[in-house]
């Protein structure tokens, strides 16, 4: 008897284990919002975070139905399977930087003159190209397109928009390696490691 | 319990009127009436660096938003970059730019804001109107019996009444109390209102009073011949005192144009007569030599302009040498007066003169600042010629009675002429001044451009303590010959940034700097050929300045503006007229013959001269920078490089020909209102502005490794329509006198950009693209439908166009 309720009892215990929602699974489908934040965790592998000497880089991946999705509220011209098709040719991130613990604005990190100000934004807008690489199987690839987002400090953070082409060759299960070699706030070499498994799930956004 | 201090129905109606305003202001707004940008072009007329810090400009508060959109690569340390820009606060009655309103796009310019005329012209015409109805005034008055005691004037009293077609009637009274003229107070009334006390004093006619009476005779017989011959010299007194009475009522006026802000007056001469007629009667008692007199007389008078029109020459500041000679003395000259105005008795000071210099703010990537002209000598400003002539004819009637003598009548006639000159004043025995000269070559840069505020060295502009001044008579001079004439004793002023400049002249194929020092090159792209400089030749035909690093901006294509009118028009009288809200009235109100012949009053200017408003930035080079062959920035030269190319839409090659211009106008139709004073319907007038322009765009930026192509639409804006003629030509309705009136010339936007490496120019290395709607400010006039709004930037993306497409999720403006 007591043998039996033993058994059952691991049954239940068994049961109930394995019905428990597995946090790391990916929802079939999430409203825009919801999608927002979903990428935003970094548990999902959709975002990579360093920090460095009070500063943190944040590498997020921005999946094509994302960017497509985002695209068509303001866009009619293109229903959202084109725009879809379109995003999808290409590799999308966006990098943020920002003082950790602190709300000044990143931008006047070690900056002493207006001219040194003035040669960062020349250097955030238009010279990323150049410090900016992404490594797939021993290949080398430079971005095709970067903006700069320049919030004028009402964010603490800067965003920039980083645009790769996608290799034809790439695969699921091949590391996604964006480096950044930091010649703007004097960190070094960040690096951010992607799995492509990981950038090809993602949930449909409703 | 509290009650309103005023009456309900005075609060209701007010708020009524309040409430109406703001309805028709909110459903029919009458802001959107200036439009088409006057004579500058939006799209160069406000610039931002790339690295602005600031959403908010700290000086108005305004909102303000930086876009970095591209940069042009360029080797040796060329290269350039743009940023699409917004600031808010713009006008409803600006234009959109090519990229939409509020936004620009702009590589760089020079900006003249113009005072006065503009700098470089010399010896221009302009035509000035001041048609005006004859100005004239009847009186009849008389003064009452005034007391006279030894022939000085006690007590007296006057009245007038006087009609002037300008001014309507008038009474004027006063009263005059006299001590043997030794001290007079007097006041005097204008249709009741007191126009002050006045007190003389004037002890040498004690001394007069004493010396007259020692003379008399004393026996019977002499005494009364004497007695006559004394009446007789009394008489001949009253004689003359009523002539020079008469001759002395007379007006005086200076006609002054309407002019803009910063001019001094231009005067035009006049011409007049004044007509008097007097009856008098004189009672005296000689036993006391006391007696009293009674006047009635009445007067005509009349002014007026000798020309209605006048055509005059002007020299601007840069050229005001020229006009100092003598044979331009009806020239007018480029200041402005501080205090202008007719010369009172009680002044201390004369108006002080300065000069109305241009100022120039240069705009670029790396470089900013305002800058004007400085002459190397201080000169002499002097108001035009101009001579004026009054006639005056005057004839009396008295009756003299003289009790226990008799009695017996005068006559007196009198004719007379007054001239007045406005002219310079002598020099005196000083040294003659004068302004240094742009065309005198043995003068070391007797003209220069100078940054304000730069901090580089000084101008010296002497230190002499001691004030001008003159003395007040029929023929003043000015004083001394202590005051310098040269600025630094004539060396160059120090600076930290140099300007230079070209003529147009100079840079003409015949100039003999050509080859020499300037080559007048025509590279493959037409910007450099659009100007026809024969004959604007004293304008100037490029800047050449330098930033902090050394790099030389040469602003090297002139912008012009011509055809520009100012002018007011009296409305009274004038039939066929709408009136807008009492904010614009419609109307044949205009300068031709036809219309002119109909309105009484127009005064304003009209100057077809062209001159350059803005002058585009056609190249930027570095320190090191050697141009191989003389023909400017190419492939082949040496140093960094970046070179500017414009396509123009409207304007002409030679600046003085009909063509296509675009036309602004402010307002866009019709006449602004001022209805003047309320009790005078004579004085309601309407005016307006307006002029042409030439319109560029820019059309690429190259440098030796890449080039970035500015691509315009296909499709036609819908808005931004330049104004109508003022005067109707086949079936379009003219802009005076309709308020759907538009012209037919259209603006560009801005379709996209494109970057292209030299290397390989096939495919675009980056794509900017530019999407608008036409949302802000419906019902806009100037635009193709009359309902359409302004041209808005909606979205900015990004491109990427070669082996696959690419973009970045773009910029939305809402």
């Amino acid at each position: 008897m007591s043998r039996k309720l033993i058994g059952i009892i691991l049954i239940i215990v068994t049961f109930m284990y394995s019905c428990k929602s597995d946090k790391h699974s990916i929802p079939v489908s999430l409203d825009f919002k919801g999608f927002e934040s979903w990428i935003s965790d970094e548990e999902n592998g959709l975002v990579k975070i360093r920090e460095y000497h009070g500063l943190e880089f944040s590498m997020f991946y921005l999946p094509s139905t994302y960017l497509a999705y985002k695209d068509k509220k303001q866009a009619n011209i293109m229903n959202k399977d084109s725009l879809i098709d379109y995003y999808s040719q290409t590799l999308n991130f966006m990098m943020r930087v920002r003082l950790i613990d602190k709300n000044p604005n990143v931008l006047y990190l070690g900056i002493s003159s207006i001219e040194e100000y003035k040669e960062r934004i020349m250097q955030l807008n238009f010279g990323l190209d150049s410090l900016l690489k992404m490594h797939i199987k021993s290949k080398e690839y430079v971005p095709i397109l970067t903006s700069f987002e320049n919030t004028y400090g009402i964010s603490p953070y800067a965003n920039v928009n980083i645009v790769f082409i996608l290799p034809k060759d790439i695969k699921e299960g091949d590391e996604v390696d964006i480096s950044f070699q930091d010649d703007i706030f004097n960190t070094g070499i960040q690096h951010f490691l992607f799995d492509y498994t990981q950038m090809k799930t993602v949930p449909i956004i409703k | 319990m509290y009650s309103l201090p005023f009456k309900h129905y005075l609060v209701k109606g007010i708020s009524s009127l309040l409430i109406f305003a703001i309805f028709v202001q909110t459903f029919a707004p009458l802001s959107a009436y200036a439009l088409t940008s006057g004579p500058s072009q939006p799209e160069f007329s406000s610039f931002e660096p790339v690295a602005t810090n600031s959403m908010v400009n700290e000086f108005s508060g305004d909102f303000n938003y930086n876009l970095p959109v591209i940069e042009i690569p360029g080797a040796h340390g060329g290269g350039y970059a743009m940023s699409l820009s917004y600031h808010a606060g713009a006008s409803p009655e600006e234009d959109a730019s090519w990229v939409g309103y509020g936004w620009t796009l702009n590589p760089g310019a020079i900006n003249r804001s113009k005072r006065g005329f503009a700098d470089d012209a010399d010896g221009e015409p302009i035509k000035y109107w001041n048609k005006a109805p004859m100005n004239w005034t009847v009186s009849v008055g008389a003064t009452t019996p005034h007391i006279e005691l030894f022939t000085a004037n006690l007590l007296s009293g006057n009245g007038t009444i006087r009609y002037n077609n300008y001014r309507g009637f008038a009474l004027v009274t006063g009263f005059t109390l006299a001590a043997a003229g030794v001290v007079t107070l007097s006041t005097s009334y204008v249709n009741g209102v007191n126009q002050g006390f006045s007190l003389d004093l004037n002890p040498g006619k004690l001394l007069q009073g004493a010396f007259s009476k020692e003379t008399a005779p004393r026996n019977n017989e002499s005494a009364n011949s004497a007695k006559k011959g004394l009446n007789g010299f009394r008489k001949l007194k009253r004689v003359v005192k009523r002539g020079l009475n008469s001759l002395a009522n007379r007006t005086y006026s200076t006609s002054q144009f309407f002019d803009e802000t910063g001019k001094a007056t231009v005067f035009t001469p006049f011409k007049g007569a004044n007509f008097n007629v007097s009856l008098s009667g004189t009672l005296g008692w000689l036993p006391v030599d006391m007696g009293g007199e009674i006047t009635v007389s009445g007067g005509f008078n009349y002014q007026k302009n000798k020309e209605e029109s006048s055509d005059k020459t002007y020299y601007g500041y840069m050229y005001s040498a020229k006009a100092e000679t003598g044979d331009k003395k009806e020239a007018i000259m480029d200041y402005m007066l501080e205090r202008d105005g007719s010369f009172q008795k009680r002044d201390k000071f004369l108006p002080i003169p300065y000069a109305n210099y241009d100022y120039f703010s240069s705009t670029g990537e790396g470089i900013t600042g305002s800058f004007r002209l400085q002459n190397k000598r201080i000169g002499h400003f002097r108001p035009n010629y101009a001579h004026s002539v009054t006639y005056s004819a005057s004839a009396g009637i008295g009756l003299d009675a003289m009790l226990g003598t008799g009695a017996g009548p005068d006559f007196s006639v009198g004719v007379g002429r007054t001239d007045m000159w406005v002219k310079p004043w002598k020099k005196g025995d000083i040294e003659e001044v004068h302004f240094a000269s742009p065309d005198d070559s043995t003068e070391d840069e007797p003209v220069f451009f100078r940054y304000s505020n730069d901090m580089g060295g000084f101008i010296g502009r002497g230190n002499v303590q001691t004030k001008a001044s003159a003395t007040a008579s029929s023929n003043p001079s000015l004083p001394s010959n202590e005051y310098p004439r040269e600025l630094n004793g004539g060396a160059r002023a120090g600076r930290s940034t140099y300007i230079g400049y070209n003529t147009n002249e100079d840079m003409m194929e015949t100039s003999p700097y050509n080859n020499k020092y300037i080559k007048s090159y025509n590279l493959n792209d037409s910007s450099r050929s659009y100007v026809e400089r024969g004959n604007i030749s004293k304008g100037i035909g490029e800047f050449v300045t330098y930033n902090e690093s050394g790099m030389c901006y040469t602003y090297g294509l002139p912008v012009y503006s011509r055809n520009e009118a100012r002018l007011s028009f009296g409305l009274h009288g004038v039939g066929g007229l709408t009136n807008n809200h009492n904010y614009l009235v419609y109307g044949n109100l205009s300068t031709s013959a036809q219309d002119a012949n109909n309105i009484k009053t127009i005064s304003g200017e009209e100057n077809t001269n062209p001159y350059a408003s803005t002058y585009l930035l056609t190249a930027i080079t570095s320190p090191d920078y050697l141009d191989k062959n003389l023909d400017g920035p190419t492939d082949d030269d040496y140093g960094g490089w970046t070179r500017f190319t414009y396509d123009r839409k409207y304007g002409t090659d030679n600046k003085k020909a009909n063509g296509s211009w675009y036309r602004w106008r402010v307002p866009y139709t019709g006449f602004y209102y001022d209805r003047g004073d309320l009790t005078d319907i004579k004085d309601d007038k309407g005016s307006v502005s307006y002029g042409e322009k030439e319109v560029y765009y820019l059309d690429s930026i190259v440098t030796r490794t890449h080039i970035a192509i500015f691509v315009r639409s296909q499709l036609q804006r819908l808005d931004g329509l330049d104004a109508a003629l003022e005067n109707q030509v086949g079936t379009s309705p003219s802009a005076k006198n309709n308020a759907s009136a538009r012209g037919i010339h259209k603006l560009d936007k801005l379709d996209k950009i494109i970057l292209y490496a030299k290397d390989d120019p096939s495919k675009p290395v980056k794509t900017v693209h530019f999407e608008y709607d036409y949302s802000s400010f419906p019902n806009t006039p100037n635009t193709v439908s009359g309902t359409s709004g302004k041209l808005t930037l909606k979205k900015v993306w990004f491109e990427y166009n070669q082996a696959v497409n690419a973009k970045i999720s773009p910029y939305v403006f809402h």
